[in-house]
């Protein structure tokens, strides 16, 4: 093991963390199911904000306030 | 507006992030299930440089999705968001580097990647809703004060 990591060649600490930042986002590119998932936080809260002012707006309507 | 606004979305933005924390998670779970990490690493690329490159990656999509967000709520000037955006993105960017890391510490519990994604989210549930209801219960306004500084979840919300 030693020897194969002798014999191995060394990349500087900044290299190898761009190369992992590079792979990371290669394969969220390559997964459209990681997007929506990294979407839905904000598509959930603003659908649940349209649907209850609209559930507002239909009592206020039917309530004649 | 503003008052549905402040009931909804911090409790919806919160349920929501519970069940996409998965994705932060998928990745380095792979990794590991598949053995591509020790591949990694025996080939010469330190543990350190290997999840730091991940956080980095995954807070810039993190970054991206809320910058979005911004965008869509400036355009459409709401007010509850506009007049505090400054604030909104400060705290969105802290849980952010929270929410990462715990994520990345959650993956022991976990032995395949498609499981996870599916229960992430419940486990993140209980730690955001049940753990502080008992803990309030139990200790009272001591539970409180530890859940606002151990729990980012609680925190946020």
């Amino acid at each position: 093991m030693d020897l194969y990591m002798r014999t191995e060649p060394r990349t500087s600490f900044k290299t190898q963390l761009v190369a992992n930042a590079i792979r990371r986002l290669l394969v969220f590119k390559r997964e459209p199911r990681q997007w929506f998932a990294l979407a839905s936080p904000y598509l959930i809260s603003i659908s649940m904000i349209l649907i209850t002012l609209i559930i507002v707006v239909i009592i206020k309507n039917a309530l004649h306030i | 507006m503003g008052a549905i606004i402040a009931v909804d979305f911090p409790i919806v933005i919160l349920y929501g992030f519970c069940f996409s924390a998965g994705v932060y998670m998928n990745m380095p779970l792979y990794d590991k299930t598949t053995k591509m990490r020790q591949y990694i690493f025996l080939q010469g690329v330190s543990p350190q440089a290997y999840f730091l490159g991940l956080f980095i990656a995954d807070y810039a999509l993190f970054f991206a999705s809320n910058a979005i967000f911004i965008v869509i709520v400036e355009i459409a000037q709401v007010p509850a968001f506009t007049t505090q955006i400054g604030a909104f993105i400060a705290m969105m960017s802290v849980f952010g580097l929270v929410l990462i890391p715990l994520t990345y510490n959650f993956q022991h519990f976990f032995k395949d990647a498609n499981e996870s994604f599916r229960k992430i989210g419940m486990y993140y549930l209980m730690i955001a809703i049940l753990l502080p209801i008992m803990f309030e219960l139990v200790l009272k306004d001591l539970g409180t004060y530890i859940m606002f500084y151990i729990n980012p979840f609680y925190t946020f919300s």
